[in-house]
């Protein structure tokens, strides 16, 4: 038992490392690649939205946004949806992109 | 063991929030919400964060402030104002002398849970920053559990060798370890 405890204690102690050490980036928002690079922008036209993607929320949102991200090769974990109704622009959230695109009937756009 | 209830809470915390689904800690349904309108003296021309405080102070409030809107008409003022529990949601017409305050309560899984995320920064928003004197100490308190935490790991590995027969295995326990966690620091960048 106190082996176990012992070698449980010595592969886990690499994860106990990474999360004491990342506490000091999100406390206190230590983390300059973060920020925005307009650099890294890009835009992509055409995308295969749905016509009724304004009408849709939650998870058949996400489901019908689904096909439109991987089409402009965004990866990742999709946080939050925001909808600016009078933008006609839809904010989605990826883990480490974020990426904004138009909805409804003019042609869709994304940009990150 | 000045470290275990911290570790204890940021852990089940943490579980709380990997598992939003669990019902038995829900607290968003549950709130409580109150809306009333008041009455409030403009406070005097300055920065964003010294009317907030003013404001703050006429309605009693005490908190973290968050910026949730930009500010376009000088003559209306809404921001967050927030501590583990409560939510204070203050819409200030300057000129008008009015402000509707939306108050929501939280139950206590609410407070835990949010007491894993209330740092008083954003990383996608340089405009908040940490105003109120409780989230600071908050965030110290946090540094001191990670700064332990690190200590806690290193000492452990001085430990664990200084035992010349468990060494080899747990050399291997050990890489395999870092293998896992570098897989996900670093790693998946190579698959996404």
């Amino acid at each position: 038992m106190r082996d176990l405890h012992l070698y449980f204690g010595l592969f886990i102690s690499p994860f106990v490392l990474v999360f004491a050490i990342s506490v000091f980036f999100l406390v206190h928002n230590w983390l300059p690649k973060a920020l925005p690079n307009p650099a890294g922008e890009r835009s992509i036209s055409d995308l295969p939205l749905p016509a009724n993607l304004d009408q849709l929320s939650g998870r058949e949102r996400m489901d019908a946004l689904r096909p439109a991200l991987d089409w402009a090769h965004v990866h990742g974990e999709v946080g939050w949806i925001q909808h600016l109704v009078k933008e006609n622009r839809l904010i989605v959230t990826a883990s480490g992109c974020t990426c904004c695109s138009s909805s409804g009937s003019s042609p869709s756009q994304v940009c990150c | 063991m000045y470290l275990l209830f911290f570790v204890w809470l940021f852990a089940f915390t943490g579980l709380l929030l990997n598992h939003s689904q669990w019902r038995f800690a829900e607290f968003w349904d549950s709130r409580r919400q109150t809306s009333d309108e008041r009455d409030i003296l403009a406070p005097p021309p300055g920065g964003d964060l010294a009317q907030a405080r003013d404001l703050m102070q006429q309605l009693g409030i005490r908190g973290e402030i968050d910026w949730t809107t930009t500010r376009n008409d000088a003559a209306l003022f809404e921001f967050r104002a927030s501590r583990p529990g409560h939510i204070f949601e203050i819409k200030a017409d300057l000129a008008r002398g009015k402000a509707t305050l939306q108050r929501i309560d939280l139950n206590a899984w609410g407070v835990v849970r949010i007491l894993h995320t209330f740092t008083g920064v954003r990383m996608d928003d340089a405009r908040n920053r940490r105003d109120w004197m409780l989230t600071s100490v908050w965030a110290w308190t946090m540094d001191a559990v990670a700064v332990g935490l690190i200590l806690m790991v290193l000492s452990s590995f001085y430990m664990w060798y200084e035992l010349p027969r468990k060494r080899r295995l747990g050399i291997v326990v050990m890489v395999l370890g870092f293998l896992s966690s570098g897989l996900f620091c670093f790693g998946l960048r190579c698959f996404y």
